[in-house]
């Protein structure tokens, strides 16, 4: 994308903590879910989001999307801070920024037909809009995930995983966003689907010029479709790279553990780099460790990583890392 | 090597409402003693169903197997009354299942789960249960172990429950551990740390295990062979290096075509198998690969092909694959690539 592209999204401080628990006489706890985000989304590109499950990806994503109220920080959507907008300031940018679930099958109205399904979000969006109009545009919608358009008089039940996946895609393109995040889009589906589903993301993306937040367990899809990657870590980024510049030269401990466990599908590979694991597991996000989120399970800590957490710094161009060690 | 499991010719449906799901269509295969053997394959492949059926451990009715044998050390499982192949189940095979918080009880304390096959089956006292079991527990890395023997399954995390079913299914020294997707539920950090487990106590007890996958990335870094699986049918059968150097079978190869490469900076399109997986209730007669098949002729619509040999050690099901198209398949496969 180079230097030259536009921000998008300029996302600061960005904070998301959960109330559970709590009763009459005990006290709440609360979810450390998002623990302060600070990145930026270019025009165009995709943003590649991993960690592990808990980390906070997905509740990331949403709050960006204002699905939920940030605790705290701010969203610069083309300079506006979505955070400070009521509801109906928000509408124009619900119309710019869409989303795509991870299950395909909960993520659909099992009672709408697919039509409706597509066209419900034209529905809010463009209310000038006459029924056969709607209906016309779902049908080319469909058309565009490459599924027949005949289709739209169907419910979701007579339709395959990646099918329903196609039909996600569909609706969020309905209003013509320029902003979709792809929540975990292919971890539903089965490996000989996901590759369709991917390369219609690519396919859509050259043709609407959409910017994608991808978010992601699955490594090496990630650097296939990103342009750049981010990986969080409970609640907290802790690398941001191009994706060659992430994979070649990882400079956080996680990154690069994460990356070394990962078992890659070619046996003399394998057999060179066997897959070495990490120790521990991911702290609880109601009480993460004091210092560095990563220090407990970290093979670099030193004293004062128990002590302070690190910021996130350039430790190359276009490449901070939270990590005192780097 | 001597063989230590011996399928023949497997057959299992379910019998619903909608129709008969032809879950496993006739599968035969053999497993040696300490062999590494991954079974590969998309959901509802029949995978799961398959090693399931081998323990008699499909739901009777619906499920129902309809014809085959399989000879554990000489002994056919399916031929087994309740009672006998009750004596096999977690003693002599050790099974781990995909989700370890439904497959533990959660009512039970640890030590009542991880005991209870070792009194039943060794007619151990408790306290000689226990600790062995605490052992048990020290060996699949749990740390604390007598203390969270007194523990309930809620207590623990993911990577830790599936520790404890390793723990319980090797708690009878078995000579078979199947393993049905045991970290597709696990980050692959955790996922990193189960299967050098397992490869450690694969080494140390010398049993042979049946990893089912979906995941080719760790049947390349876990397996020695591999079978994939498709509508309930083994398609390819052959050494794992060999599956990623020449794979036959066009499903196996626009598999692999399918995968991104994570250790490469070219940015290639991925090559997406067209269609989606059959409906088991509608299978014809013809190879269940066809509809989405690149190379299907005539015959592959209307008559089954049977695994035949490609080369010493490689079979596969498919009616193209001559013996220089075998080789092509590898060549195939980079060529896409570019």
């Amino acid at each position: 994308m180079g230097s030259e592209a536009k921000k998008l999204l300029k996302i600061s401080g960005l904070k998301k903590h959960f109330a559970t628990g709590g009763g009459l006489l005990r006290k709440k706890k609360l979810v450390q879910a998002v623990n302060g985000l600070d990145f930026e989304i270019f025009e165009g590109e995709t943003l590649g989001l991993v960690g592990e499950s808990g980390c906070g990806k997905s509740t990331a994503g949403r709050t960006i999307l204002q699905l939920y109220q940030a605790t705290e920080g701010s969203v610069l959507y083309d300079d506006v801070d979505l955070t400070k907008l009521n509801k109906q300031e928000l509408l124009p940018y619900r119309r710019k920024m869409q989303i795509i679930f991870q299950d395909p099958y909960s993520s659909l109205n099992p009672r709408l037909t697919v039509g409706s399904t597509i066209s419900e979000p034209l529905l809010i969006h463009q209310p000038e809009m006459k029924k056969k109009e709607r209906l016309e545009a779902g049908q080319a919608l469909l058309e565009k995930v490459n599924l027949d358009p005949s289709f739209v008089n169907r419910f979701p039940h007579e339709f395959s995983g990646g099918q329903r996946q196609r039909i996600g895609i569909a609706r969020a393109l309905a209003v013509k966003p320029d902003f979709i995040v792809c929540d975990e889009p292919i971890s539903a589906l089965d490996v000989s689907v996901q590759a369709q589903v991917v390369t219609l993301l690519e396919d859509l993306q050259s043709e609407f010029q959409l910017t994608y937040l991808f978010i992601a367990h699955d490594l090496s899809m990630v650097r296939h479709i990103s342009t750049r990657v981010a990986v969080m870590y409970l609640g907290k980024i802790v690398e941001i790279a191009d994706r060659d510049e992430l994979y070649e030269k990882p400079l956080h401990p996680y990154t690069k553990a994460l990356l070394a466990a990962i078992p890659v599908p070619d046996p003399v590979y394998a057999k060179k780099h066997p897959v070495k694991q990490l120790e521990g597991e991911v702290p609880s996000p109601l009480n993460p460790p004091k210092g560095c989120f990563f220090s407990p399970r970290c093979p670099l800590a030193q004293k004062i990583c128990f002590e302070q957490s690190p910021p996130l710094e350039e430790k190359g161009p276009g490449h901070p890392v939270a990590c005192h060690m780097v | 090597m001597s063989t230590i499991l011996d399928v023949r010719n497997l057959q299992t449906r379910f019998y619903t409402r909608e129709g008969v799901v032809k879950a496993v269509n006739g599968i035969s295969y053999t497993v040696d003693q300490g062999e590494i053997l991954a079974i590969v394959g998309e959901s509802g492949c029949g995978k799961s169903v398959g090693v399931l059926s081998l323990l008699q451990l499909i739901q009777q009715p619906p499920g129902r197997i309809e014809s085959g044998q399989a000879f554990f050390q000489g002994v056919d499982l399916l031929a087994l009354t309740d009672r006998e192949i009750r004596e096999k189940r977690g003693k002599e095979i050790g099974m781990i299942f995909q989700d370890p918080l439904t497959s533990l009880n959660p009512v039970l304390t640890i030590r009542r789960q991880m005991t209870e096959g070792l009194i039943k089956h060794y007619r151990m006292g408790s306290t000689e249960a226990y600790t062995r079991a605490v052992e048990l527990l020290k060996l699949v890395g749990i740390s604390n172990a007598e203390k969270r023997m007194g523990e309930y399954t809620f207590q623990f995390s993911g990577g830790m429950r599936q520790r404890v079913m390793i723990a319980i299914a090797l708690a009878c020294n078995p000579q078979l551990l199947i393993a049905d997707e045991p970290t597709t539920a696990l980050d692959v950090t955790i996922q990193a740390q189960i299967m050098n487990l397992v490869k450690e106590v694969q080494k140390e007890f010398g049993m042979a295990v049946i990893w089912i996958t979906h995941d080719l990335g760790v049947v390349a870094n876990f397996a020695q062979n591999v079978q994939v699986m498709y509508a309930g049918y083994i398609v390819e059968k052959c050494s794992v290096p060999e599956l990623f150097s020449s794979p036959a079978h066009p499903y196996t190869i626009g598999l692999l075509n399918s995968l991104p490469h994570m250790n490469t900076k070219e940015h290639r399109r991925l090559e997406a198998i067209s269609g989606s997986p059959p409906n088991l209730m509608t299978l014809g007669e013809g190879c269940p690969f066809a509809p989405r098949c690149e190379r299907v002729t005539e015959r592959c619509r209307v008559e089954n092909p049977i695994l035949e040999p490609v080369r010493e050690g490689h079979v596969v099901a498919c009616w193209n694959v001559d013996g220089a198209d075998g080789a092509d398949g590898a060549d195939g496969r980079t060529d896409h690539g570019q």
